[in-house]
């Protein structure tokens, strides 16, 4: 891929509030991402079996599935694929504290984060 | 036939060879062993062999009958052994008295009839098993008495202290001279800080108050003890301590609030930080709309800026109970500030200056939550001790080598310009429910800060000034590096 034209990187949003994930999508589109929004982790995997996405940023907690484990297996599935967390629940410390242990760290942000600092964020993961 | 089961050793002092030896054929043919003296000196020392009684004539030639019995009654070898004193010239009722006033414990005369003097040997005999059993019954009591783990007394109908036992007296920190003679009411004036008749009205309400006497809880009981009738009632007073069951209660009670304010963080959490991350996205999307005009673009700027606001406040609740159930390596210098940050807006009212001094570069495992509130209960005390005229508060943060047991770790230290911690207090602080602050005070904080302090396997020490250019307290604590459990974990990791 080359420097000059901008590639369309893919990017996944995926929480279970559902104004969240399309509202977070919408601005990821304006500033030129290829963007999906899901409202359940099961249908952001099964997207994932079509098209890979370059980056994943995840609610943590949600019905079905943790962020933690979406991650998990979204990169056996896309092993390009990058992850950021986003959680605004107490709990997770303990959800990544485990992941780490089975060999997986995760960059965890907290809700709500600014879009411009999410944006800045995006940017130094590429 | 002869009786031959042994009913006990009878000494005879006698100069007449006689005399004894019929003595002897009666009392050894009754069962009694026998023993025989025939000077008062020789009865007199063999009295201290301890017989279980002692015949003697009262025409000795080396001494009077009532000589001998004085010395026999004073001596605590031999005062309690009974003495049957016997004559047959002396028969007057005055030599009677005599002897009985010197001590004998019966007075026989010449000629005695044989089953006459079997029956009086056994009768005395009987008398003194009893007198001892009874001594030894009384110092049983006592012992038992004493061996309560209750604090018990006994009090007369007048209110006077009759009698305690050594746990009362352990209890209220009292002498025996403090309390046996004294008014009850004294005692409960002084170490309960209550009227005994407040106490009385309770009770006679049904209900059965907790008294409290310095860190000690007691459950008091206060009972009348029925004598004979058309006599007033004696008391008694039992203290029971319950300063654990207390302990247990607070305990879960702190645990209950730490978990609905873990709940209430989390609800928090869920429910309005996801809102607030919409309502950011939404606005911001308004924000890049190439149709908004200035005025509204500058509202929706104003309309972030609020948000950001709101967002701080619950990311200052959700760092202090974001919670985990591993320790965590944390930065020491994070974890002191984000403490002082919550009392940021108390400093500056009370125009507290805060000087840190953060140079630790070794992170230490510790519960986060936890350690936050043990550091937040140092800080609020020592802003409590500073009080509102302002002063100064330093707390430093260094990496060090614990100098007792060569543990690498960290030392916080937090030292404060209030008016320091009484020398008497010192002793107690860390005592649960104890508390200089009155009312205002639960007791639960330093109490608190050292357990978790503990269960950290550190170490909490304090100094003190109360008048001086180096007034204040002074917390010392010593977080060790290496987790508690750190060989545990290891193996762990490398059996899965």
């Amino acid at each position: 891929m080359s420097d000059q034209t901008k590639p369309r990187e893919t990017i996944f949003v995926v929480d279970d509030e559902p104004v969240v994930a399309d509202t977070l999508a919408a601005i990821l589109r304006q500033v030129g991402f290829a963007t999906n929004s899901f409202h359940h982790p099961q249908a952001a995997l099964d997207q994932a079996q079509i098209n890979c996405p370059n980056l994943l940023i995840t609610d943590v907690i949600m019905p079905g599935m943790t962020g933690i484990d979406l991650a998990i297996q979204m990169q056996k599935v896309c092993p390009q694929c990058k992850v950021l967390l986003f959680s605004g629940q107490a709990a997770t410390a303990d959800l990544l504290e485990e992941a780490r242990t089975r060999g997986h760290e995760f960059e965890l942000l907290s809700k709500p984060i600014h879009p411009a600092d999410l944006l800045a964020k995006i940017s130094n993961q590429e | 036939m002869r009786d031959l089961a042994y009913r006990g050793r009878v000494l005879i002092i006698d100069d007449q060879d006689a005399t004894r030896y019929v003595f002897r054929r009666i009392l050894t043919k009754a069962g009694f062993q026998v023993e025989e003296a025939a000077t008062g000196a020789e009865g007199l020392s063999k009295s201290l062999d301890g017989p279980d009684l002692i015949i003697s004539d009262v025409n000795l030639p080396d001494m009077l009958g009532y000589d001998l019995s004085r010395r026999i009654k004073s001596n605590p070898v031999t005062s309690s052994i009974p003495l049957l004193q016997i004559s047959a010239t002396f028969i007057s009722e005055e030599s009677k008295v005599q002897a009985l006033e010197g001590g004998a414990d019966s007075y026989l005369v010449q000629p005695v009839e044989p089953t006459f003097l079997v029956a009086q040997v056994q009768a005395l005999i009987r008398m003194r098993k009893a007198e001892i059993s009874s001594r030894l019954s009384a110092i049983e009591w006592q012992t038992t008495f004493n061996a309560l783990n209750d604090g018990l007394a006994l009090i007369d109908p007048a209110g006077v202290i009759l009698r305690t036992n050594q746990s009362f007296l352990r209890l209220l920190d009292l002498k025996h001279s403090d309390a046996e003679g004294k008014k009850l009411f004294e005692i409960f004036d002084s170490k309960f800080g209550l009227p005994l008749t407040d106490f009385l009205a309770f009770r006679s309400a049904g209900q059965s108050p907790e008294l409290s006497y310095g860190s000690r809880w007691f459950r008091v009981l206060y009972d009348r003890i029925p004598e004979e009738p058309f006599r007033e009632d004696a008391f008694i007073l039992l203290l029971t301590e319950v300063t654990q069951q207390r302990k247990l209660q607070e305990t879960l009670k702190m645990t209950e609030r730490l978990a609905a304010t873990g709940r209430l963080a989390h609800v928090i959490a869920h429910e309005i930080n996801n809102p607030l991350e919409a309502l950011a996205n939404l606005i911001f999307l308004v924000q890049q709309s190439p149709v908004l005009d200035r005025g509204n673009r500058e509202l929706m700027n104003q309309a972030l800026i609020q948000l950001e606001r709101i967002s701080e406040i619950t990311k200052q609740i959700l760092i202090y109970h974001r919670e985990s159930k591993q320790p965590v390596l944390a930065d020491g210098t994070d974890l002191l500030q984000g403490v002082l940050a919550m009392f940021r807006p108390q400093m500056m009212v009370n125009h507290v200056e805060l000087i840190t001094h953060f140079k630790s570069s070794r992170p230490v495992w510790v519960h986060p939550g936890e350690m936050r509130q043990a550091f937040g209960n140092l800080v609020s005390n020592a802003l409590d001790a500073i009080g509102e005229d302002g002063g100064t508060l330093r707390v430093s943060c260094i990496d060090t080598t614990d100098l007792l047991t060569k543990r690498k770790g960290v030392r916080f230290v937090f030292s404060d310009s209030g008016s320091g911690i009484p020398q008497e207090s010192l002793l107690h602080i860390f005592d649960a429910f104890y508390t200089t602050k009155d009312l205002k005070g639960s007791g639960i904080g330093l109490w608190l800060t050292s357990e978790v302090i503990n269960k950290h396997r550190g170490r909490v020490r304090v100094r003190s000034r109360t008048s001086g250019p180096f007034r204040g307290a002074l917390f010392d604590i010593f977080l060790p590096e290496r987790r508690p459990d750190e060989s545990a974990i290891i193996l762990q990791e490398v059996h899965s």
